[in-house]
């Protein structure tokens, strides 16, 4: 065990525990390895659409800046990345009502929750 | 008669067809208004065939050509024509993968079928004046009719194929017509004419096995057709065949294959490269349309084998079965009601947390990361239940849906569609393309799997529709064939199994009418038993009755093409020979007359042989009408018994003979 899973409150809003719990049990005696191998998916692929929305930002692609935006909402949602499902909603949003100018700011935000949530999920995982 | 079994066979239900999107062009094409457009359109809503399209278009045209990148493009490349028929081919290889008849080697029927089109491709380029794309086209067709039997009758079929006669075409196509009154290919002809191909194709089917030996008389687009198929289909199989050597001569399989090669004009030293290039490009097509491929025996190795005689390494390797039957699964135990469902997202997280959570209630699943591999895979294992991501890139949810629900099968799976919006312009769009239900994303498990609860009694509802359905076509199918049978019975003579006089005299009826209208010359041989009575009642009549059967059999055998033979009642036989005159009838009656001498019968205390006394008679300007002709005959068949019998006697001499006398 090491120091972020024994002080949960560290990352109590990173990542929503309930959700975490139901993923466990989910997996039960069946499938132990699902929450393990969901946090890799998760975390191999977050990175990736977090890029997507930048540099389709940049290069003005505002359509695939919503795509990517719209994925990695529901992915992080689904791990329990309550935070960053939310940004992500807010860059859909934006994005989907050509706000570009807005968007901008939230990219370190994102970038931010995603670095909570990745050592959350990395102590999870043990 | 054979169109109209035909129409009994549709009937069923269960004959191959392409899907909606191929119909759809194919009607298109039937229309008189149609433009290329309109018809490039159509194919674009189907990015797998588009696909597919673009790489015949590019595999066709000559090497060092731009390659087509638009479907409009390979449309002007091809012509309208070839495009389409290309359409229906790639169709008919992806929707009709398994079926239900046991012997019936699916995997192997589309792995040699696809070798024989690329076979047909390469050799309609080398024979020139006919479309490269329509050659593959025919070449991946023309043995269809067998995959319609077998799935029409897949029982009856199955029983079939484990006769060994019907390892060779002909043998088939006899047990094919004693069971189903129609062989497949009729039924291949049939089809091709059914689908708006031009009707010299269907002719093509119907003649290429004797390509080599084709009538004057053969219209040309279907005469050069049917030498493209001759030589695709001698080539691969005696390039794919798994020949025994213990039965096979290679001398003989050596021969064919040096007749296709002369008839292609290659020199022996390039036709080794022209089988090499059709065997790579057999493989390419077989990665594309996921059909198992192997290797093909090359004609160096076949004539090293046929002069040597060594017998190593000839024989090609078996057709490897590569396409895995994932997740076509069994009824759960006990009666549980699985399901099986397709899970389509992009994201991988989420595709995965949708699998567990399916599978942890009981389901079968199948994943897939995005459209095209859902649309193929519902394809190949027709889930029940299609849950799909909407926002995906390149297919997205909505154009999965739609494209499922233009196929039969597609028609009655159940789809959810995973979504994030619900604002209500879009749940409308959603099931204006034919989604049954939605689920809000990210998921609730409990109200996904309520959901698809939900999906399910509409699954086994259909499910219980489509089997009375299946039921009541299968009846109707087994009614067309007591019909036909029936038809058959009463034009058949039951004891030798000949046609009968009612159809003699049928079929002379047709043929007098068509020899007036086209002026050709037409003949008929009628013969009787010598001494039958004699045979009777020596004998008794069961050995009359083996004698008259081994002389229907002696004229079965020995009339050539276009003749036939028929029983008029007790011993009296008759020949129709259309296109012929009164001496080359003769030479037909002769040729029978011999056959039946030399026949010995062994039946019980008979043995020994039967002769015939033969008349031949041609139509003539003064004849009223084929009665006349029947009479001239009779009259010649009288002159013959009185000069001796077992001899053959012509109405002109005997004609000649009555005036001068």
């Amino acid at each position: 065990m090491n120091d972020s899973q024994a002080n949960p409150d560290n990352d109590a809003g990173a990542i929503d525990m309930g959700v975490i719990a139901e993923l466990r049990e989910l997996g039960g005696e069946d499938d132990p390895g699902l929450l393990v191998e969901l946090i890799e998916l998760f975390l191999a692929d977050a990175p990736l659409h977090i890029q997507e929305v930048e540099r389709s930002l940049a290069s003005g692609d505002i359509k695939k800046v919503e795509r990517a935006a719209h994925t990695l909402k529901s992915s992080s949602a689904n791990i329990g990345a309550k935070n960053l499902s939310e940004i992500c909603r807010q860059i859909e949003c934006l994005a989907r009502n050509q706000e570009k100018d807005q968007i901008s700011p939230l990219l370190a935000a994102t970038t931010q929750s995603f670095a909570e949530v990745q050592s959350a999920l990395r102590a999870l995982k043990g | 008669m054979l169109r109209q079994t035909f129409e009994e066979l549709k009937v069923s239900g269960n004959l191959p067809s392409p899907p909606g999107v191929v119909m759809r062009i194919l009607k298109l094409s039937q229309s008189d208004s149609h433009s290329a457009d309109e018809i490039s359109a159509a194919i674009m809503t189907d990015s797998v065939l588009t696909g597919r399209l673009l790489k015949l278009a590019n595999s066709a045209s000559a090497a060092g050509a731009q390659p087509a990148t638009t479907v409009s493009e390979a449309t002007m490349r091809l012509g309208v024509r070839a495009v389409m028929n290309v359409a229906l081919g790639l169709s008919l290889v992806s929707s009709n993968r398994t079926g239900r008849c046991e012997t019936f080697d699916y995997d192997r029927y589309w792995s040699n079928s696809l070798a024989r089109a690329v076979a047909a491709q390469n050799i309609a380029r080398q024979m020139r004046g006919l479309s490269p794309a329509e050659g593959y086209v025919m070449g991946l067709l023309c043995d269809i009719g067998r995959l319609a039997l077998a799935s029409i009758y897949p029982t009856e079929y199955a029983v079939i194929l484990e006769n060994p006669e019907s390892k060779v075409s002909s043998g088939l196509a006899r047990l094919e017509e004693d069971q189903f009154a129609i062989d497949h290919t009729s039924v291949a002809a049939c089809m091709i004419e059914d689908w708006g191909l031009p009707e010299s194709f269907a002719r093509a089917i119907q003649v290429f096995e004797r390509a080599d030996n084709l009538q004057p008389g053969e219209n040309r687009e279907s005469a050069a057709m049917a030498r493209v198929l001759y030589c695709a289909h001698t080539l691969t199989s005696v390039c794919l065949d798994e020949h025994d050597p213990t039965l096979v001569d290679y001398k003989v399989i050596a021969g064919r294959l040096e007749s296709v090669r002369t008839m292609l004009g290659i020199e022996p030293e390039q036709f080794t490269e022209f089988c090499k290039a059709i065997q790579s490009e057999w493989i390419e097509w077989g990665k594309i349309l996921d059909v198992p491929t192997g290797r093909m025996a090359m004609p160096d190795e076949i004539h090293r084998r046929a002069t040597n005689e060594s017998q190593d390494d000839v024989t090609p390797q078996p057709v490897a079965s590569e396409v895995t039957a994932l997740g076509r699964s069994e009824p759960g135990p006990e009666g549980a009601k699985r399901l099986r469902i397709l899970a389509v997202d992009d994201d991988p997280t989420s595709l995965r947390l949708l699998e567990a959570t399916l599978k942890k209630s009981g389901n079968d699943v199948i994943t897939a990361s995005n459209g095209e591999q859902a649309l193929k895979l519902a394809l190949e294992l027709s889930p029940q239940v299609v849950i799909a991501d909407w926002m995906m890139p390149e297919m997205d949810g909505l154009e999965l849906c739609k494209s499922l629900r233009r196929i039969d099968y597609g028609r009655n799976v159940f789809f959810l569609l995973l979504t994030g919006r619900t604002e209500e312009d879009r749940i409308v769009e959603a099931f204006d393309a034919g989604v049954d239900d939605y689920v809000v994303k990210p998921f609730n498990s409990r109200v996904l799997l309520a959901r698809i609860k939900g999906g399910q009694r509409v699954v086994e509802l259909q499910e219980r529709v489509a089997s009375d359905r299946k039921m009541i076509m299968r009846q109707v199918a087994e009614l067309g064939l007591m019909t036909r049978k029936l038809r058959t019975a009463a034009l058949t003579d039951v004891l030798t199994e000949l046609p009968n006089r009612r159809y003699a005299m049928k079929r002379l009826e047709t043929d007098w009418d068509a020899s007036g209208r086209t002026e050709s010359p037409l003949s008929v041989v009628m013969l009787d038993i010598d001494h039958f009575k004699k045979v009777n009642d020596t004998y008794g009549h069961d050995i009359g009755d083996v004698v008259l059967k081994e002389t229907a059999r002696i004229l079965r055998s020995s009339t050539r093409q276009g003749e036939e033979a028929s029983r008029l009642g007790g011993e009296e036989f008759f020949v129709v020979c259309p296109n012929s005159t009164e001496s080359q009838a003769a030479v037909c009656a002769e040729r029978l007359r011999g056959a039946i001498e030399r026949n010995v019968i062994k039946a019980g205390g008979f043995e020994g042989n039967v002769t015939v006394s033969l008349g031949v008679a041609q139509r003539m300007p003064g004849m009223a009408n084929f009665d006349a002709l029947i009479k001239a005959a009779d009259a010649a068949v009288y002159a013959s018994k009185a000069a001796g019998r077992n001899r053959v006697a012509l109405a002109s001499a005997t004609f000649r003979k009555a005036k001068s006398a």
